[in-house]
């Protein structure tokens, strides 16, 4: 076994983890707090200090086996394939599914990302979400890139059920016609975004 | 006697005609009324008289409490107000307002669960309340002073730490449309001009005492630990507002606005909410920012940090800090408030000229803020605001006024959202100047009257929100239904009931909110989503019934009803099943009188047919369902005249709504033809004697 203080690179924080595999655990459970799915390459170059195709054998082997450590050892940590096959890592006790669904779909086509959480609003809650909502955390979409998407969406099928409803005090929200009618979509939105103020 | 905990034991009646002060018993008087409005109610059966006015020195003012003020348990700050609504019209009947702050905590550490105030000063007096030792004592050098100054003088008389309940100039001139202050932003609408009535311009308290817990103290610590674990962000919603990684579900309309990225940026260091994972309940106070939620994401970066009441982990109050508004309108750059005080400047204005999220809206709302907080002016739930609008938008104030009066306003500056006008506003309605100041302090239903103006107009509006008796909607069908809408019927002003708003917004998808709802109420039918209404069933009667006796249990236990009940919860691994016993735990524990939910459920009827029987006896009519519990027109109503239950509209079937009333009273055990309780309903809750004497008055069915 590695002792993890004899790492150089280890991080103060997590010096009281004599064991790597529990440095592991740690990494991916904090990650999870703050909203971060890791891959396994950047939970070496953090807990190794040294990207992971430079690393010695020995060191990568050790690493590999206090990951499989980690996720058989704790119920906790779990692994999932991100678009192209990578493999990202989380907690399930500080991440729930839905994020890290969010957090996969961003790394790939962002405007199924937008369809598709549009989507789940409109079927699950059910409403309208407005446009501005993909401007916080976990989407962090700029305004330009919202309209460029948007732009994208209105051109291709796939998207077709995506629409836009726009309230009286000029907020634009989105639905998808799949789930919310117009006149639905239209009442609910005025709700969120007027209404509910005019009754607090 | 039985030593209980939890209360302080102690009533303090204050006479100021005759300057005598007694002191009761609570338990022996009033335990099985709990405290707050249970006590309120109470004193108004057994010691107004039918016939009596608002302003007479008759009436009397009951500034209660309950057995958990004051105490450990979450959310415990509130004080009820009872007394004959000034605002109530045709005819004043019995209301109560209610504000949070320290003064409920501090009253009890003082010693007293209630202050029963009656008579009339012969001039200007202030209540000084430290612990044992009242007095009644001359106010001439605070009379005529705004509750700011008011409330510095008398902190500098009693100490920092005392709390000081106020008036302002409002109050004083007996306008109708006033508060009662405390803790600088913890108002009570409508009590104002009745203090002012009595000459009666403040309460200062100061408490230097505890309040005993009868039950184990560790089992308490980890009853209260459970509570906090319940509690989602201000009016228990239980979803954050954006996507957080340990949020399975999020609302966009929910006001837990924390988030990673979103800060406090006008404290020093900035802080940053973050994602506050609801496991941690020593980060509940981040969740909530109701002035960014209001005022629009440009709050945030004027945020200080929220303030709220005693024992309120909450703080729905959000201060901020708004330099450009000190400079330009010379008031003070710091302000606090939540909903209906950050609303009240700007809620005048159609439009600002930078957006009704710009700055601009912000400025209103600190110059609005700081002078109905001064002069103690009441919004009426934002209808006094929506009345202006309206009023002025059709012509009506140019009507009514003379030219000289209506040019001295400046409705160009008005028209452009121009902060400034409010200057020209407030005042006159805190001091009776002119006609139109006047009218608006009267509150609705005498201002039209004065104006000659039909309430039948008004009813019409749904864009007024106006509900009936000069008063408008608090939670009706825009959001639930039948339920909403019966609860709207039940009291003498707006009805101030969240119990069922709390549950609908807490922003749970539907499949959820169904679930729980089957197991409280007993089918997934008793909610419906938004807009998407579906025809009468018992649940949704069930649900009427448990909201309306949860607001009074928790009005009369001093527990917040903006905030509970606590039937959903933020926790996944409840299924986000909150718990229908906690106020039942929290008393027992607290009291050392053991309660279950059904038995403590049974006391918040009692109390609730007590405020029914004394409407009954006040109107002097067992017809309370045409004469009382009324709906307006605009619920029937349908600007594009869809069908009912079609999703996108919220009105609904007055057929429905006919049986809607018919289930709800069935399940009161109240007569159906009149909406009045039975001789037998009273009896079974303990009410035998208000039964007898209503039937001598033939006001029972």
């Amino acid at each position: 076994m590695i002792k993890y203080d004899e790492n150089p690179a280890n991080l103060s924080e997590t010096r009281q983890y004599e064991d790597l595999s529990m440095a592991i655990v740690y990494k991916i459970r904090e990650g999870s707090k703050a909203g971060r799915l890791y891959q396994k390459d950047e939970i070496y170059l953090e807990l190794m200090g040294e990207d992971i195709q430079e690393g010695d054998d020995e060191r990568r082997k050790a690493f590999e086996e206090a990951l499989k450590r980690a996720i058989e050892e704790h119920s906790d940590i779990k692994e999932v394939p991100g678009a192209g096959g990578a493999l990202f890592y989380y907690s399930e006790e500080y991440m729930g599914e839905p994020y890290v669904r969010l957090l996969l779909q961003k790394q790939g086509d962002p405007l199924l990302l937008i369809a598709e959480t549009v989507r789940d609003n409109s079927a699950s809650y059910p409403r309208p979400i407005p446009l501005n909502m993909f401007k916080n955390p976990p989407f962090d979409f700029s305004e330009e890139e919202i309209i460029e998407c948007l732009r994208q969406m209105e051109t291709k099928d796939l998207f077709r059920d995506i629409a836009r409803t726009v309230t009286s005090a000029g907020t634009v929200f989105l639905y998808s016609t799949s789930h919310l009618t117009p006149d639905y979509a239209s009442m609910l939105a005025e709700w969120f975004d007027v209404g509910q103020f005019e009754n607090p | 006697m039985k030593k209980y905990g939890g209360w302080a034991g102690k009533v303090l009646r204050v006479n100021l005609s005759d300057r005598k002060i007694s002191i009761e018993d609570t338990i022996e008087k009033y335990r099985d009324f709990l405290g707050g409005t249970g006590i309120g109610y109470k004193v108004f059966w057994d010691e107004v008289l039918p016939g009596t006015k608002p302003f007479d020195p008759e009436n009397k003012i009951v500034f209660a409490v309950g057995p958990l003020a004051g105490t450990g348990a979450p959310c415990n700050g509130r004080t009820a107000i009872t007394t004959l609504w000034p605002t109530c019209w045709p005819k004043a009947l019995i209301g109560t307002g209610h504000m949070g702050g320290n003064f409920a905590a501090e009253l009890k550490y003082a010693g007293y669960d209630a202050i029963i105030i009656e008579g009339k000063a012969n001039k200007p007096v202030w209540i000084s309340i430290v612990d044992e030792k009242v007095t009644i004592n001359d106010a001439g050098h605070i009379w005529g002073q705004g509750i700011r100054r008011t409330t510095i003088e008398l902190s500098r008389i009693l100490g920092s730490e005392a709390s000081v309940a106020a008036i302002g100039q409002a109050g004083e001139n007996l306008v109708p449309m006033s508060v009662v202050m405390n803790s600088y932003s913890h108002s009570a609408g409508g009590v104002g001009a009745v203090m002012g009535s009595k000459n009666l311009k403040a309460i200062a308290v100061r408490g230097t005492g505890g309040i005993s817990i009868a039950g184990n103290r560790e089992e308490w610590e980890r009853l209260i630990k459970y509570h906090l674990s319940l509690l989602g962000a201000n009016n228990q919603h239980v979803v954050p507002n954006s996507p957080q990684p340990w949020a399975e579900f999020y609302d966009p309309a929910s006001r837990w606005l924390a988030s990673k990225g979103r800060a406090w940026g006008a404290s020093s260091p900035v802080i940053e909410t973050g994602p506050c994972d609801p496991r941690d309940l020593n980060r509940i106070a981040y969740r909530t920012n109701n002035a960014a939620f209001y005022l629009g994401e440009i709050a945030w970066k004027y945020t200080v940090r929220g303030s709220g009441c005693t024992g309120c982990p909450i703080r729905c109050h959000t201060m901020i800090k708004i330099p450009s508004a000190a400079a330009k309108y010379g008031i003070p750059e710091i302000g606090m408030n939540t909903c209906g005080g950050l609303n009240f400047g700007r809620s005048f204005f159609r439009n600002f000229p930078d957006g009704m999220r710009g700055l601009t809206n912000v400025e209103a709302c600190m110059v609005g803020m700081h002078m109905a907080d001064d002069y103690g002016i009441w919004c009426n739930y934002g209808q006094l605001q929506r009345d202006f609008q309206k009023l002025y938008y059709e012509g009506i104030i140019k009507n009514k006024l003379g030219e000289k009066e209506f040019k001295s306003y400046s409705w160009d500056k008005y028209e452009k959202g121009d902060p400034s006008f409010l200057f020209e506003l407030l005042p006159r309605i805190a001091f009776k100047e002119g006609e139109l100041g006047t009218a608006l302090g009267l509150g609705t239903g005498a201002h039209l009257e004065r104006w000659g103006l039909s309430e039948s107009e008004w009813k019409k509006d749904p864009k007024l929100n106006y509900w009936k008796m000069g008063h408008p909607k608090h939670h009706s069908n825009e959001e639930v239904g039948q339920c909403g809408v019966i609860i709207n019927t039940q009291y003498n002003r707006d009805a101030q009931c969240h119990s069922h708003t709390n549950f609908v917004r807490n922003g749970l998808p539907l499949e959820v909110q169904k679930r729980l709802a089957e197991e409280i109420w007993g089918t997934p039918d008793a909610v419906d989503g938004v807009g998407a209404y579906t025809p009468m069933n018992v649940g949704k009667a069930r649900m009427a019934k448990w909201s309306l006796l949860r607001k009074e249990l928790h009005d009369s236990l001093s527990l917040c009803n903006w905030m509970g009940p606590w039937v959903a919860s933020p926790l996944k691994n409840r299924n986000y099943r909150g718990d229908d016993t906690i106020e039942s735990m929290l008393y027992t524990l607290a009291t050392g009188d053991r309660k279950s939910r059904e038995e403590l459920d049974l006391i918040a009827e009692r109390i609730f047919l007590l405020h029914r029987a004394i409407t009954i006896r006040d109107m002097n009519t067992k017809e309370m369902r045409k004469e009382h519990d009324t709906i307006p027109d605009w619920v029937f109503y349908d600007p594009q005249k869809r069908p009912v239950y079609t999703k996108g509209t919220i009105h609904l079937d007055p057929k429905d709504m006919e049986l809607a009333m018919d289930m709800f009273y069935q399940e009161m055990g109240w007569d159906r033809t009149t909406g009045a309780p039975t001789y037998e309903t009273y009896r079974k809750v303990g009410l035998e004697e208000v039964a007898k004497e209503l039937k001598k008055r033939g006001l029972l069915p």
